[in-house]
């Protein structure tokens, strides 16, 4: 079975979604999809899903190579269209990101580009079966000022500008700075540590680097993180986003198809180690159960035994295959994150430790934007909390 | 430049491109150019066989095998087809 029991309910056309949502389509999802698709289709919710969720290259690869004749003509061909659109589009910025990562290797800065281009390419091997927008680069964190004006000297702006006291200050508070180029066609997320500061533990760049691999695009090898980093931060992702993208879940079932001999040991050690267990668990349960990833019994037996973790996927499943407002995700996205962590102290750190956003509000001396923090948040989710109480 | 071929001919993609498969399509990016190129899908076949270094000779051989074309055709369109590449500086022949 794809489906679990606890999704059951759901618009067929949010099932055709997690029919298509691989690279590998067997017989049993083909023969699902061929009787999904008897049924009227509501063709513009499906694409503007499929978009939403990051899916629309692997739906229109699996229904064109499943049942081209049941789509509308019409459909397919502006399907095919968006589908060459996005290969364009990711050829581009991955040009853009060998040009970083060449021009950071030119002036001795060590770089490993997260997520995009690297992991299309690892984990779906071609970059058409894969949405991203942004280009994810981690640097060192004494590397950053550095990196900031190599890019604004090859045509990148920052979010904000900073003073230089500012800047330091803001490192030791954030994790990453986003910059704009390529006439605002390229973001690029530049990172200086992987996991956020308000994590009792947060491995450095050395702590990657020292075990960093290498992914082949089209023949030329890039740094990427190994498989165990790279579940362990698709976990933290995702689980920080509340898994609300089908393509963070399905980043997880083709890694563990790629990538069979996962040390588990390591991983959920590693886990333990950052306080992000449950979260590796939630994302492994919502990989096993919504997509029919296949994992080892004794990690299905200990994902089993986590608190919390089988709420945590029923949250996900009610908003994964809702249309709410911003503001309404962005509160239960919250409250899903909140939940997701292990350590009271990790929860405690979170609504103090300022992020990037409250920087573009107001630029502050970090110690007094840890002082401002809860008031924001109190600000920004006390109306959508008052709403979501009046409603119930 | 007009490149001549051999059945020995050694072919191979250029590393300064980016390329990928759509269905029967190939898209390739020449990140020296900047220039976007399409192949339809015999030459995305030819594309994907030249990945690694491949002699003229083996790749005629395939297309022959999977193919329903003349041996001479076949030549004349694979000769044709990797001047093109070679033009815009997306193959290497040794």
């Amino acid at each position: 079975m794809v489906l679990s029991t606890s999704i059951a309910g759901i618009r067929r056309e949010d099932e055709l979604l997690l029919c298509c949502a691989t690279t590998r389509m067997d017989a049993e999802r083909a023969k699902r999809i061929g009787m999904l698709l008897t049924c009227d289709t509501d063709w513009a919710y499906l694409l503007r899903t499929a978009l939403r969720h990051g899916v629309m290259p692997l739906l229109y690869r699996n229904l064109n190579s499943t049942h081209p004749e049941a789509i509308p003509e019409t459909f397919l061909g502006h399907l095919r269209d968006l589908f060459r659109e996005n290969a364009l589009r990711n050829l581009f910025l991955t040009a853009e990101l060998y040009r970083i990562i060449s021009l950071f290797e030119a002036h001795a800065i060590p770089a490993v580009p997260l997520r995009g281009p690297t992991l299309t390419a690892y984990l779906y091997g071609n970059l058409a079966l894969r949405q991203f927008n942004d280009l994810d680069i981690l640097v060192r964190s004494h590397d950053v000022t550095k990196a900031r004006e190599l890019l604004i000297s090859h045509g990148y702006q920052p979010e904000f500008n900073l003073t230089g006291k500012q800047e330091k200050a803001f490192i030791n508070c954030c994790v990453t700075r986003t910059f704009t180029g390529g006439n605002g066609r390229v973001f690029i997320e530049l990172h200086w540590a992987v996991t956020p500061r308000y994590f009792s533990f947060t491995p450095d760049f050395e702590h990657i680097w020292r075990r960093i691999g290498h992914v082949s695009l089209s023949g030329n090898t890039i740094p990427a993180t190994v498989s165990e980093d790279l579940l362990l931060l698709l976990c933290i992702h995702g689980a920080s986003h509340a898994w609300e993208r089908l393509t963070w879940i399905c980043d997880l079932a083709e890694l563990f198809r790629v990538h069979k001999a996962m040390d588990w040991r390591l991983v959920i050690e590693q886990a333990a180690k950052l306080g992000i267990r449950r979260m590796l668990f939630v994302g492994l349960y919502l990989a096993n159960n919504l997509l029919g990833a296949t994992l080892p019994n004794t990690v299905l037996r200990r994902i089993h035994t986590e608190p919390r973790v089988k709420s945590l996927a029923t949250s996900a499943y009610k908003t994964l295959f809702r249309e709410a407002n911003d503001r309404t995700q962005r509160f239960e996205r919250l409250l899903f994150y909140l939940r997701a962590m292990r350590r009271l102290s990790d929860r405690v750190r979170y609504c103090i430790t300022p992020s990037s956003s409250d920087w573009v509000s107001t630029p502050l001396p970090c110690y007094f934007s840890y002082v401002l923090r809860p008031f924001r948040l109190l600000r920004k989710y006390v109306p959508v909390l008052a709403r979501h109480l009046l409603r119930q | 430049m007009k490149k001549t071929f051999s059945d020995l001919s050694v072919i191979v993609a250029v590393r300064e491109q980016l390329s990928c498969c759509l269905d029967e399509e190939t898209l390739i990016l020449n990140l020296k150019s900047g220039a976007y190129y399409s192949l339809d899908a015999v030459g995305a076949r030819i594309w994907s066989l030249i990945q690694e270094p491949t002699t003229m000779g083996e790749i005629q051989d395939v297309l022959l095998r999977e193919y329903d074309v003349e041996p001479d055709s076949c030549g004349c369109d694979l000769e044709a087809l990797l001047t093109q590449l070679a033009d815009k500086g997306l193959i290497e022949v040794t």
